[in-house]
């Protein structure tokens, strides 16, 4: 199999990205720096590292199902190698990330600015190493399933034709805008009162400890991976133009 | 081992529409194929079934012996150049060699150089900024230098001059006689590549129509050409494939090997192409 070279090949075309996007908060926290040195100890916060990076995989999940797809197999590569360096690539994309974007937060925080992430809100009280890890890992797994998510996204629009891509685009927003709403207008009150207890009750699992937001995020991967690779395992070269 | 690839009743259903019908075919080891038949044919489509590029309906390849489908090392000895790019929009000429270096390890990258010179590319454009001249070039040149086992072309040539056309068959004769490949082309300027194919096949509606040596489809069939009227007088009963006239001047095509021919009349070798155009036409 030709996994470390599709995964050499995903790297070559993201890393331009990586270093703009690290570039871009690089440039954000001197500014906020200067603004502090400036104004004699202002309070300046971002959190972006939190959720950037996440949107990020998101985004390369939506680009590299096409880009991957297409160059893999005109390039002698089966359909399992192309899947496998993908999802290899997120996941140590992902932890990359997460390890770079806990030392930004570190290095923010030393410089006087309020970085914190997500994780730190949610869990407060964790202040020992394998709480912190959990942390970290959930950082690792959460940015996965977000490449996965964008790789199944990319994966259905690629094998969609155009009506289906234009039903699709329509529907679907019109969907979560207006239709949801009106279902949990129109639902039944023994519905409604069952799913507002349904999230509560996740959320309180979720907060009682990373490694449970972990696992959470993990089942949202191996969901997005198996219906991403049922769109792959049949999937031929499509090129526009 | 058989060195070959071997389709076996490949059918390939778009729909309603059946691009590849119960194809059996074999390409042997170190031979150049004319891959021919008319728009929509399947000729595309049977390349890109052994190309693993597209999934049959039904049908197998194999690669010299081994399973075709999904199968990382069997389709490593295939390059597959086809019409459109592949690369992502940012690749550049340098880049689309290095990555063909990644994935075909036998590639040949001071060669692909020298060729870039050769052709006048400039190997530091970015692919979409090439025209469809030169990006077709860059094609040819990471497919000339990859050195697989089994070199696909599909369609080329395109938006190539006259020139670049005549330096690509130069060059993928000369470099098949030092590093002989099974090489397949699959165009529609028969005439270009009628001197260069050793095998002819031609695809009609999904189905293989001819699958003969070079030499033998030459042998087919003759022309016979002179005064009009001569000609006319020759040819009448037997089996005419095409005709050309010119004042009083004549040429036809016929099939069947050539007896009883007046010396007045020119005897010549048959012409690819208006074979070609026979068979489908039918």
């Amino acid at each position: 199999m030709k996994i470390g070279k599709m995964f050499k090949w995903y790297w070559q075309n993201t890393y331009w990205g990586l270093i703009g996007f690290y570039g871009a908060m690089l440039a954000l926290m001197l500014l906020g720096f200067t603004i502090i040195v400036f104004s004699g100890g202002g309070d300046v916060t971002m959190n972006g590292f939190s959720c950037s990076s996440e949107v990020m995989l998101l985004v390369m999940g939506i680009i590299f199902f096409s880009a991957g797809t297409r160059f893999g197999l005109s390039n002698g590569v089966s359909r399992k190698t192309v899947f496998c360096g993908m999802a290899l690539f997120m996941l140590t994309f992902s932890a990359g990330t997460a390890v770079i974007n806990v030392l930004g937060e570190w290095t923010g925080r030393a410089m006087g600015l309020g970085t914190v992430g997500i994780a730190e809100i949610i869990y407060p009280w964790i202040d020992n190493f394998v709480g912190r890890l959990g942390i970290v890992l959930s950082r690792v797994i959460g940015g996965w399933a977000m490449g996965l998510l964008g790789y199944f996204i990319g994966g259905a629009y690629y094998r969609m034709n155009k009506i289906w891509k234009i039903i699709v685009s329509i529907t679907v927003p019109a969907l979560l805008v207006f239709g949801l709403p009106l279902l949990v207008v129109a639902a039944p009150s023994s519905v409604t009162t069952a799913v507002g207890k349904f999230f509560p009750s996740t959320i309180d699992w979720l907060a009682q400890s990373p490694y449970n937001l972990t696992l959470l995020w993990l089942g949202g991967a191996i969901l997005c991976g198996i219906f991403s690779w049922l769109l792959i395992r049949r999937a031929p070269v499509k090129i526009a133009g | 081992m058989h060195n070959s690839i071997e389709a076996k009743g490949l059918t390939v259903q778009f729909g309603t529409v059946t691009a590849l019908d119960q194809v059996d075919i074999s390409f042997g080891e170190n031979r150049i194929y004319g891959l021919l038949g008319r728009n929509g044919a399947g000729k595309s489509t049977l390349l890109n079934v052994m190309g693993n590029r597209l999934y049959p309906t039904q049908g197998s390849v194999s690669i010299d012996g081994e399973p075709g489908a999904e199968n990382d090392k069997a389709q490593g000895k295939i390059y597959y150049m086809g019409e459109k790019n592949v690369c992502p929009d940012g690749t550049t000429v340098r880049q689309l060699f290095r990555w063909s270096r990644d994935f075909y390890p036998a590639f040949d990258m001071e060669y692909a150089n020298q060729l870039a010179a050769q052709f006048g590319l400039n190997t530091k454009k970015k692919l979409k900024g090439l025209s469809t001249g030169y990006l077709t070039i860059a094609k040819l040149i990471a497919a000339l230098a990859s050195n697989a086992s089994y070199v696909f072309f599909d369609e080329p040539v395109l938006g190539l001059d006259a020139n670049h056309r005549e330096m690509f068959y130069r060059e993928l004769i000369h470099r098949y006689s030092e590093r002989p490949s099974t090489i397949i082309i699959s165009t529609h300027l028969i005439e270009e590549i009628a001197d260069i194919v050793e095998q002819v096949v031609i695809i009609k509606e999904g189905k293989i129509l001819l699958d003969r040596p070079a030499e033998e489809v030459k042998r087919m069939g003759y022309m016979v050409s002179g005064k009009a009227s001569e000609v006319d007088a020759f040819c009448a009963g037997k089996q005419i494939l095409g005709e050309d006239q010119l004042g009083g001047l004549k040429s036809v095509c016929l099939l069947g090997e050539p007896e009883n021919v007046p010396a007045t009349l020119e005897i010549a070798a048959l012409d690819l192409q208006k074979l070609f155009v026979q068979l489908t036409n039918a």
